[in-house]
């Protein structure tokens, strides 16, 4: 069982967040300082700030600590939050260097406030139906989810997930009956794993994350569910280089595997 | 038979005291005594709301407590009439309301109990303030409401606390001769408490005095 | 004295001031009967009135015996109700509706058998965000009753005990009437705490449009695609709990004060 742990259903894990590592990441900045003439690898130090969609976490942190480890004295500090969340901050004046976004329309808002510029597709998510584990209900496709006494929560047509849920019914031409229109994508993947809905329609990552309590089921049109993740660097940002190795980083093809467990697709 | 015979300690948190007492029907007795002598006390004992440490409470033959038997008639079924000292009206009703709950829990229907209540309210010179609630009348009126209200329900022991100590003094004379004929109109016993002995002396027929048992009693009683 | 009173007085009318005229300043007027005459906007708000009102009602029926209980008992049973009572004050209101979850819930503590037995289950439906709404007012309602109960002579309740009348006529003609300015005044409190009530309900009743969809609910999805929409709501949902709660104060307390 799976409970949120934001104290606002938008805040998906979504506090500013220092890993453990990136502490002790300040004794090795320290201890690099005093090592400088020993002949350490001349690392540009300093701390990058990242906002991130919610759903990439598990891998931007890991991917943070091979960063972190390449570069000595580097120090990076998330912030994952719902994108949308996090692009009204960066248009609002956040200081941050890199934004990953978990929708074009959302980074769009920022780049169209010229808070932010060249955005890249790194990966793509896809959507699927989240069952419960054994999936009791036989749920298969789309319509499945349309038969009375099925209770199906998704995210509402507003934020990301939901769109596109919208897109991936309207191909199927399927309508859900009275579904529970969730106001993220976490708290739509709660509502399953507490069994108060049948289905869900979850991304294939957080599908992934909760595979002890979920099963996933494909549906073909999935595809035109999938949503594009940008990354971008932020404009007034003080540190282009550092975050520019970093963008390097999560789009080079050293990542993918990384994203492909974490049940992204990479382009 | 409609005596009220009382053999009980009387007992408040650490207080105790002995209380003998026996007043006949159409009898007024008063209780006079010093603060802390255990006056209130004994009525609110009477009245039920107190529970005695020991002893027996009969009235009319009917067992009201009896300690040892473990008895304990409740304050609602003992048809006791109690007049507070600060009258205690029911401020959210008329003063015709106020007369006719007691007819109104004694099961009479709205209209019959407002029939018994305003016959009441003839007698004690009140018809004109039926419709007024008890915030808007003089102490002398809020006095005879009070025991018009408790008289109302038919009680068969009547008790008085301090009847007149809310009221002016320029009042009182006028106030305790009204009140001792309506007293002389009620055929059980009365008991009344006051610490003033004339006032005893004018309303009573027999006045029984409570000395202060010991210095443990509680303040203010 | 009063100098010295002016000015945190002063600061904070400001302070409960300043949103409000954020919200005025941002105000998209124009486009208010847009916003305010769609459907969805209507639909919600009847949601968000009903469910609202239904749980005032609910707070004050629960409530007002619970407070008589909290007046009376003393010890430790007290201390336990008392926090029970204060609970729902300081637990954020989507753990609060995450704990309803797990009890009401269709898998829940109480929820799962029903849901077994009768195939009934209480998320996503009206009565989920009433049940929502009464874990968060009811506190309020609680409070002001208790409160009451305790500022009023207790006496006359032995008054009417004397004139024949048993614990429950005591409890309906004298201590009701006795506390309702109080429990007028925690209904009124419960009821806007419910009107405004978010974050249980979201986690509890979820986002159904005509069943659970509240304005406060509205008013978050409308901030994601269009923050004057969200003002739109917002000013709404304030207007009518302005008109509700005045109105109800002149007729309600018109007579008692």
């Amino acid at each position: 069982m799976r409970i949120p742990a934001g104290d606002l259903p938008g805040a998906r894990r979504g506090r500013p967040r220092r890993t453990r590592r990136s502490r002790l990441s300040g004794a090795a900045v320290a201890l690099a300082v005093a090592v400088a003439g020993c002949g350490a690898p001349a690392a540009p130090a300093g701390r990058l700030t990242v906002f991130a969609a919610a759903s990439l976490t598990a891998t931007f942190q890991a991917l943070a600590g091979t960063f972190e480890k390449e570069r000595a004295g580097t120090q990076v500090v998330f912030h994952f939050a719902a994108s949308s969340t996090l692009a009204q901050q960066l248009v609002d004046g956040a200081p941050a260097d890199v934004f990953a976004a978990a929708s074009p329309e959302t980074m769009a808002t920022v780049t169209r406030a010229g808070v932010a510029a060249g955005p890249q597709t790194f990966v793509r998510n896809q959507l699927v139906i989240g069952v419960a584990e054994g999936n009791p209900k036989n749920l298969r496709s789309l319509a499945d989810l349309a038969r009375p006494g099925v209770a199906v929560a998704r995210c509402a047509a507003q934020v990301p997930c939901g769109v596109a849920a919208d897109r991936a019914l309207r191909a199927a031409d399927v309508t859900l009956r009275g579904p529970t229109l969730e106001l993220n994508a976490n708290a739509t993947l709660t509502k399953l794993t507490l069994g108060e809905v049948d289905a869900a329609l979850i991304y294939r990552t957080d599908a992934l994350a909760a595979a002890a309590a979920v099963d996933a089921v494909d549906f073909p049109q999935s595809a035109a569910a999938a949503t594009d993740y940008p990354i971008a660097l932020i404009s007034r940002g003080d540190r282009k280089e550092l975050a520019a190795a970093f963008v390097a980083l999560v789009t080079g093809e050293r990542s993918a595997a990384a994203f492909r467990r974490a049940g992204f697709t990479t382009l | 038979m409609s005596a009220l015979e009382v053999a009980v300690t009387l007992r408040r948190g650490a207080f105790r005291r002995r209380l003998d007492l026996r007043v006949d029907g159409g009898e007024v007795v008063a209780l006079v005594g010093p603060n802390g002598a255990g006056k209130t006390t004994a009525l609110r004992t009477l009245a039920g709301l107190h529970r005695p440490a020991a002893g027996t409470v009969r009235l009319g033959g009917r067992t009201l407590d009896d300690v040892p038997a473990g008895a304990h008639v409740p304050t609602h079924r003992r048809r006791v009439g109690l007049v507070f000292q600060e009258y205690l009206l029911f401020g959210h009703l008329s003063v015709r309301e106020n007369v006719a709950f007691g007819p109104r829990c004694a099961g009479l229907g709205r209209a019959a109990a407002r029939r018994r209540a305003d016959e009441w309210l003839d007698r004690m010179r009140l018809a004109g303030y039926a419709g007024r609630r008890p915030g808007h009348l003089s102490g002398g009126q809020a006095q005879r409401v009070a025991l018009a209200r408790a008289l109302a329900a038919a009680p068969a022991l009547l008790l008085l606390d301090e009847p007149l100590a809310a009221l002016d003094a320029g009042l009182r004379p006028a106030i305790r001769a009204e009140l001792r004929a309506y007293l002389r109109d009620f055929a059980g016993p009365t008991v009344l408490v006051t610490h003033d002995p004339g006032d005893a002396a004018a309303l009573a027929d027999r006045v029984v005095s409570l000395d202060r048992p010991d210095a443990t009693g509680p303040p203010g009683d | 004295m009063s100098r010295l009173l002016a000015v945190p007085a002063g600061l904070a009318v400001a302070l409960l001031a300043a949103p409000l005229l954020g919200l005025l300043a941002r105000a998209p007027w124009a486009a208010l009967g847009h916003w305010w005459g769609r459907a969805e906007t209507v639909e919600a708000l009847r949601t968000s009135l009903l469910t609202a009102s239904g749980a005032t009602l609910v707070c004050v029926v629960l409530g007002v015996p619970l407070a008589a209980v909290l007046t009376r008992v003393r010890g430790w049973a007290r201390r336990l109700l008392r926090v029970a009572v204060l609970l729902p004050l300081i637990l954020p209101p989507v753990v609060g509706g995450v704990a309803l979850l797990l009890v009401f819930g269709r898998g829940g503590l109480l929820g799962a058998p029903v849901y077994r037995w009768w195939g009934v289950s209480l998320p996503f439906t009206p009565g989920a965000v009433v049940l929502a709404q009464v874990f968060v007012g009811l506190p309020f309602l609680v409070l002001a009753v208790e409160g009451a109960l305790r500022a009023a002579d207790r006496r006359v309740e032995d008054a009417a005990a004397t004139l024949g009348a048993g614990p429950w006529t005591v409890f309906r003609r004298v201590t009701v009437p006795l506390v309702a300015p109080g429990v007028l005044a925690g209904a009124a409190l419960s009821w806007a705490r419910a009107v405004g009530e978010f974050g249980a309900t979201i986690t509890f009743a979820g986002n159904v449009p005509g069943r659970s969809r509240t304005v406060p609910v509205a008013v978050y999805l409308a901030l994601e695609t269009d923050p004057a929409g969200a003002v739109a709501l917002s000013l709404l949902l304030l207007g009518v709990c302005a008109v509700v709660l005045v109105a109800l104060r002149d007729r309600w307390w018109g007579g008692l004060a």
